[in-house]
């Protein structure tokens, strides 16, 4: 069964035709070429496929399509303004907070997630978020470094 | 070729085999009251309900074939709790995370909060549903085993149009009957506790009230294991949580766990749980 599905991808409207059946990351994958959501487990456990669903966490390989009609999704693709990466960015840069790589698009979205709702976490909040995902390289500890940057980056910008 | 011969190729592993490309092709009907999905549940064949869809598209990804989705999502009154005189009503369609945000929630049911702030992880709390949980009643879910603590009773719609309270250990098995919320009778206090240390192996929940206290072992059987025991059973932690532990009935298979650690650890988690009630503690 074919569909219509009005979404806005990274700030751009999309009105697309769709089987019932697709999923949201095969969706920003083959059709709109936003190949930064990862897909590796394809069952919701790893985080890879992360991207933002009206701002929340949420796993493309385990989504149908037809669920986000009428939702502004957020992939790695749309954080920098023109060419100007976002703090969380920009943090995971200077912490080195990656290896592989594989991981870091659904980290930096989920830890923009954690940082929109509260620009101030305490430690226990943010493992209890970036517990959602999984890094097989970096044991983290880089990742809560680039996360307390970015954290105290925007409460700098806040107070300024 | 001699090799071969004497390894021939493994099968291949089932995880290799699912794949969001195995999905098949169905219809999709967005339902807009309850009466309007059941009546679509009745005219289809090999139809399923959809929330959060978690669930479903896993099992769709393995080979399941369904002929009509018929999404909940927009049916109104169906995400949220209430309180309905003495009873909290949680909609099918309340998401984990809702749950472990509750201010309602934690007040009449101290616990539970803090609890599903712990369930899954934050991906599936955001769009799993409580509803999707307790209809697919997997043995290591937490909603059937906190629910049944509870005493809870589930709201479903039968195919045939009439509805009946059920308890919530007797959903799942009818696919046609649509699930439109949980009832928890807090009209004394109760609160819930519950040890989640060795999930997916093991999980105890206990429900305690003024007039008694109920636990349930869950991940070890099919359905939640029940069991009520006495306001006193908390002085005597230990001999209960043994006494209970030692006359459970047989554990299902399990690859990652032996039968004889998983008794063994009913015993030392209910005993955490009863002491944790005895004392007051969270
Ligand atoms: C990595 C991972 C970790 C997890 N960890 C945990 C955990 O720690 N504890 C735990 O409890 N769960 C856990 N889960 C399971 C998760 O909580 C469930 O997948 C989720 O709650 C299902 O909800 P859903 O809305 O997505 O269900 P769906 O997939 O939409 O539906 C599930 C089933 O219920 C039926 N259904 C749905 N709603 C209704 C309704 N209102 N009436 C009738 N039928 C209905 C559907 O037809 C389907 O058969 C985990 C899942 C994953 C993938
Ligand atoms: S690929 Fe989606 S959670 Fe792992
Ligand atoms: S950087 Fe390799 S998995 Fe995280």
């Amino acid at each position: 069964m074919r569909l219509n599905v009005n979404v806005v991808v990274n700030g751009r409207s999309h009105a697309l035709e769709v089987g019932a059946h697709e999923t949201l990351s095969d969706v920003l994958r083959e059709r709109l070429g936003l190949t930064g959501c990862k897909v590796a487990c394809d069952q919701s456990v790893c985080g890879a496929c992360t991207i933002l669903v009206d701002g929340d966490p949420v796993s493309a390989c385990s989504t149908f399509m037809f669920k986000v009609d009428d939702s502004k999704i957020t992939t790695v693709e749309g954080l920098a303004a023109g060419g100007v990466l976002t703090r969380v960015q920009e943090a995971f840069l200077q912490d080195g907070a990656f290896q592989c790589g594989f991981c870091t698009s659904g980290m930096i979205l989920l830890v923009t997630a954690l940082l929109a709702r509260d620009p101030n976490p305490d430690d226990a909040t943010v493992q209890q978020w970036l517990s959602s995902n999984i890094c097989r390289c970096t044991g983290y500890n880089s990742i809560l470094a680039a996360v307390r940057r970015a954290s105290a980056g925007l409460r700098t910008e806040a107070a300024a | 070729m001699l090799a071969q011969a004497i390894h021939p190729p493994a099968p291949p592993h089932p995880i290799a085999m699912r794949s969001r490309k195995h999905i098949s092709p169905f219809n999709l009907v967005r339902a807009r009251t309850v009466d309007e999905a059941g009546q679509a549940m009745a005219a289809s064949r090999n139809a399923r309900y959809v929330a959060g869809g978690i669930d479903l598209i896993d099992l769709m990804k393995s080979g399941l074939e369904v002929g009509t989705i018929i999404s909940l999502d927009a049916i109104p009154g169906l995400r949220g709790i209430s309180l309905e005189g003495d009873r909290l009503f949680i909609g099918a369609l309340t998401t984990h995370a809702d749950i472990a945000e509750s201010e309602l929630l934690h007040r009449h049911v101290p616990g539970f909060r803090e609890i599903w702030a712990t369930v899954a992880n934050l991906r599936i709390r955001m769009v799993g549903t409580f509803g999707g949980n307790l209809i697919s009643a997997l043995p290591h879910y937490d909603a059937p085993a906190a629910c049944a603590a509870l005493g809870a009773v589930g709201r479903v719609r039968k195919a045939a149009g009439e509805y009946m309270d059920a308890p919530v250990t007797a959903l799942g098995g009818d696919k046609s009957a649509l699930l439109e919320g949980t009832f928890i009778d807090v009209h004394e206090p109760v609160r819930l506790l519950a040890d989640r240390s060795l999930h997916p192996v093991l999980s105890v929940y206990l429900a305690v009230r003024p007039t008694g206290m109920r636990a349930t072992i869950a991940c070890a059987f099919a359905r939640p294991h029940v069991i009520d025991l006495p306001l006193d059973a908390s002085l005597a932690q230990a001999d209960v949580a043994a006494e209970v532990a030692a006359s459970a009935p047989a554990m299902m298979e399990s690859s990652i766990a032996s039968a004889a650690y998983q008794r063994r650890m009913i015993a030392v988690l209910l005993k955490r749980l009863l002491k944790r009630a005895a004392e007051r503690q969270p």
